[in-house]
């Protein structure tokens, strides 16, 4: 407290002694509190050619030493807590039941994020149009299918399969699908559109942000240069749109990966669905099942995160002046780095003179 | 347009490419419902097959019965097929309804019994697995002939539905082997402790008036409710609850298999699923006057008198839950105990 | 090739505020046109008004003859179809202030992007966008993107995509307010190249000297209204009206 007192007040009035009270003229800080003047004998024309020290973070250091040793411990009860049951995990990873799973969580999840985002680019051009018809429905298709749960849509698909021997479901402003019912083909059928239904509504939400996001300026170039609109839309609006679209419709398709746990209610078994009904027949090996869903949502995730990094790198061309290194280039840049930056001190310990721009900020100076 | 149609076509490359990361792994399309018909030869059925343990693999000779099949609705004559409901997903209630250790095969003794059924009317078993919801659906609208899926006969289901009872209805606790508590036949022995149940079932109903009655003498139940078996399953090993109550054989199939795992059950108890007055009974379920539970309930009669009734109890070790005779909407649930 | 522009009542308003009040304007095909005026004039909306990116609400825009966005429909004017408007842009060049490239094509996508889109076979375009470019000194950026490029530069591409469905007329919007001094000269060397080239170039700039140099025609708005016109020499160096003088002592100033 003293000490904060005295830096604050050092630093009001210029450090002058007087105005320091006697008792607390050794507190250390008083030396480097900013309006302090220079102690004399000190060259700073010397001081000058040397590097600046930057400031060090010691907290930082700390905190991240804290987490390493929590996750060390996390990780390590992965191995020594018999619960996992790994050799369990591993028999059922590849089981054909749960590639089975897998490959209808791929198949709708697929299907589903292509006719998602077709629809979603067309009723956002509704949405946007100046159609106060075709705007206000599909204004209100956003409305009723961002507000029902997908679970409510699939259940309501569903019964309407049974209630009518065929079905027609449209895509708004679209064709009418027929689909007959009770086939294998169906459930999926049944799946697909109701996911893509729920899904279409924050798809036309992305699409729509991604071509507001378009500045005004890209429109107005585009029709005074006589550009035909279906091409103004195509080459020159879009693409720019999906800029801003990719991230945000990849995150959508995450979220519909995980949604598609739901086809259950249309009586298919996606992955997830498949390790429920694995854990009943196995009661005992429910934990290494839920290990396994977990693993392939990971790998799943992962396969689309760096389709993604190489989609948006794909569109930020002509944004970023540089295209951001690939995630192979950086390592190697930095194994480079390392190398050049090892020498680099090495050289500096024996001449002072010569310093590359490479030099480690922990080198030696 | 060298510079103009390729950069378009890169475009649309790259669109793709978001799109198909996700099925490239796959191959093909996917038929993962569990529809199965029998591939049994003609006058027998296999019951109990792909059963993990839970039942013994018997073959039962079975012959369509011309009088029986005769009082069918036309229209399911016409089908030649008997669509049979059964409410396991996602998580099926072995050995009732699940599915087999090929990770294939909806099995069970419920599913069973339909394709018994099915074989006395000389038609084909189709065995249509949904949610449990979805399976009342599926019985309203006609898509599903009958449901054989550990339905208790309650008053008011039988506002939309017809019976043909086949089996016992009792319930039972289950524990951790290292707990000691017991129910015996007391709802007094509740006191204080959480228990597992499935919602919008019999056994919660009469979980939910023991707890009044403790309520009302000052004590304590907490009833809980999970989405499915595993969660149940999940929460007992942990801790979490004292005890599940539930059906009977599923829970005598869960004590079986978890002899193998870190953390065998036991059963502390059971009770009659229709409460203290009356017998509970599982029954097919039909469309109210469909027509059909008359013949269904021919047919269980007459797979109990020919003997084929037991064999299919006894390969699922269900003896205790035997019928005499299979009734037509027999007393249920009363009404007043919702 | 170029055309006359005839304006006629050129009337506009934006919810209450009247922009243009009754603007009437002829420009000879092949001159140069400076529109002069203070921010807030009605000089940019004028300018629009000629491709008809901005409607008007009453009067007309002709070119050579031929009305632009509208039609005679018995005794009104009736806005054209989409479509129609967009072929006849192909007549009229528009050079932005803030230049508006694609940023995701490449500069000679950019230039070719017009021909193409209109039809133009695909090798003619290229042989042409590169003779553009060469003209406007940026040959060898072709394939770059244009944000790797110079405020500058990025104008002069700009001026090149303009011109590449060879215009009658160019109409350049602040062409260089968007730039840094230095960046200036450049892009107005081009812009004077083009004048005696036989097209009808229409500028609104602040550069009273490029408009001394180069125009022909000098045009002075303040509030919707012309309040002044002739050449560069009458308007410029013995403005009549007050206000006009009050506008060139603050810009020269």
């Amino acid at each position: 407290m003293s000490g904060l007192s005295t830096r604050v007040r050092a630093a009001s009035d210029g450090g002058r002694a007087s105005a320091t009270p006697p008792g607390e003229r050794g507190a250390p800080d008083d030396a480097t509190a900013p309006g302090t003047p220079l102690p004399p004998g000190i060259d700073l024309k010397r001081l000058a050619e040397r590097p600046v020290v930057p400031l060090r973070h010691p907290v930082r250091w700390v905190i991240t030493a804290v987490v390493l040793v929590l996750l060390l411990n996390v990780v390590q009860t992965l191995f020594t807590n018999p619960a996992w049951e790994w050799s369990k995990v591993g028999t059922w990873l590849f089981a054909p039941a749960i590639l089975k799973g897998l490959q209808l969580t791929l198949v709708a999840t697929a299907i589903s994020a292509v006719v998602s985002f077709l629809g979603g680019i067309v009723v956002a051009l509704g949405r946007i149009s100046g159609n106060p018809v075709l705007s206000t429905l599909s204004w209100l298709y956003i409305w009723l299918f961002r507000s029902v749960p997908l679970i409510l849509v699939l259940i309501f698909l569903f019964n309407l399969g049974n209630l009518y021997p065929t079905i027609g479901i449209g895509v708004p402003f679209g064709p009418q699908l027929e689909v007959p019912t009770f086939t294998l083909l169906s459930s999926l059928a049944l799946g697909v559109i109701g996911l893509s239904l729920s899904e279409i509504a924050y798809s036309a939400e992305v699409v729509r942000s991604g071509i507001l996001a378009v500045d005004q300026g890209q429109h107005e170039a585009a029709k005074a240069l006589g550009i035909p609109s279906r091409r103004q839309f195509t080459r020159i609006v879009l693409p720019q749109a999906l800029r801003s679209i990719v991230p945000a419709y990849v995150n959508q398709i995450i979220g519909l990966l995980k949604a598609s746990s739901l086809l259950f209610y249309v009586s298919l078994l996606d992955l997830f669905g498949v390790v429920q009904n694995l854990g009943s027949t196995y009661p005992t090996d429910i934990i290494p099942l839920l290990v396994v869903a977990t693993i392939w949502y990971l790998v799943l995730t992962s396969a689309i995160s760096v389709v993604q990094y190489y989609i948006e790198r794909f569109y930020a061309r002509g944004s970023v002046r540089v295209l951001p290194a690939t995630p192979w280039q950086r390592v190697r840049g930095g194994l480079g780095g390392l190398v050049r930056s090892a020498r680099s001190s090495q050289s500096s310990q024996s001449s002072q003179s010569a310093r590359s721009s490479h030099s480690s900020p922990g080198g030696v100076r | 347009m060298p510079h103009s149609t390729p950069t378009r076509l890169r475009t649309l490359g790259a669109l793709a490419a978001a799109a198909l990361l996700v099925s490239s792994l796959a191959a093909c399309a996917s038929d993962a419902s569990a529809t199965g018909a029998d591939a049994a030869p003609d006058g027998t059925v296999t019951v109990g097959a792909h059963s993990n343990g839970a039942a013994t693999e018997t073959s039962i000779e079975v012959s369509t019965v011309e009088s029986i099949r005769d009082t069918l609705p036309k229209e399911v004559l016409d089908s030649g097929k008997l669509v049979i409901g059964v409410g396991a997903l996602p998580a099926g209630f072995p050995p009732l309804a699940f599915t087999g250790d090929d990770n294939e095969t909806l099995t069970g003794a419920e599913p069973d019994l339909g394709r018994l059924v099915a074989a006395v009317f000389g038609l084909e078993p189709v065995v249509q697995n949904s949610t449990w919801d979805n399976l009342f659906v599926g019985i309203d609208t006609g898509a599903t002939n009958v449901g054989f899926s550990n339905i208790t006969d309650t008053e008011k289901r039988k506002e939309k539905y017809d019976f043909a009872s086949y089996r016992g209805d009792n319930l039972a606790f289950q524990v951790l082997a290292s707990n000691d508590w017991d129910f015996d036949g007391d709802y007094e022995n509740l006191d204080g402790l959480t228990v597992a149940v499935s919602s919008g079932t019999n056994q919660e109903k009469i979980l939910l008036e023991w707890k009044t009655k403790l309520e009302a003498e000052g004590k304590t139940l907490e009833v809980v409710y999970f989405p499915d078996a595993n969660s149940t399953t999940l929460a007992l090993n942990s801790g979490k609850i004292d005890a599940s109550f539930g059906p009977n054989p599923s829970i005598a199939y869960q004590n079986t298999t978890s002899q193998s795992g870190a953390n065998p059950t036991r059963t502390a108890g059971t009770f009659s699923g229709a409460g203290e007055t009356l017998d509970g009974l599982i029954a097919a379920t039909v469309k109210k006057d469909s027509g059909l539970a008359q013949p269904v309930a021919d047919a269980i009669n007459h797979l109990i008198e020919n003997g084929q009734y037991d064999q299919w109890l006894a390969a699922y070790n269900l003896e205790n839950e035997a019928v005499e005779t299979s009734l037509v909407n027999p007393p249920g649930l009363p009404l007043d105990n919702n | 090739m170029s055309a006359a522009i005839e304006i006629h009542n050129a009337t506009k308003s934006y919810g209450g505020r009247t922009v243009l009040k009754g603007v009437d304007l002829t420009l000879a095909a092949g001159t140069v046109t400076v529109i002069l005026g203070p921010s807030g004039s009605g000089k940019s909306t004028l300018l629009r008004a000629i491709n008809h990116l901005e409607k008007l609400d009453e009067g007309y825009v002709a070119l050579g003859g031929e009305l632009i966005g509208v039609t005679v429909r018995g005794d009104r004017l009736k806005e054209r179809r989409e479509r129609d408007i967009l072929r006849q842009r192909s007549r009229i060049g528009f050079v932005f202030q803030n230049f508006n490239l694609f940023p995701h094509l490449t500069v000679l996508e950019n230039v070719v992007e017009a021909p193409v889109a209109q039809g133009v076979r695909a090798a003619d375009a290229r042989s042409r966008a590169l003779a553009l470019l060469t003209r406007v000194g940026l040959a060898d950026k072709a394939s770059a993107y244009p944000r790797q490029l110079s405020g500058g530069q990025q104008q002069r591409v700009a001026i090149a995509r303009a011109l590449a469905l060879d215009p009658d007329v160019l109409l350049f919007d602040e062409p260089t307010s968007a730039l840094d001094p230095e960046l200036v000269g450049e892009v107005l060397q081009v812009i004077r190249t083009l004048a005696g080239s036989g097209k009808t170039l229409v500028v609104v700039t602040h550069e009273i000297g490029f408009a001394r140099e180069v125009a022909d025609h000098v045009v002075f708005l303040d509030e919707g209204v012309l309040l002044e016109q002739g050449p560069p020499a009458e308007v410029l160096a013995a403005p009549r009206h007050p206000r006009t003088r009050d506008f060139l002592d603050k810009v020269l100033a």
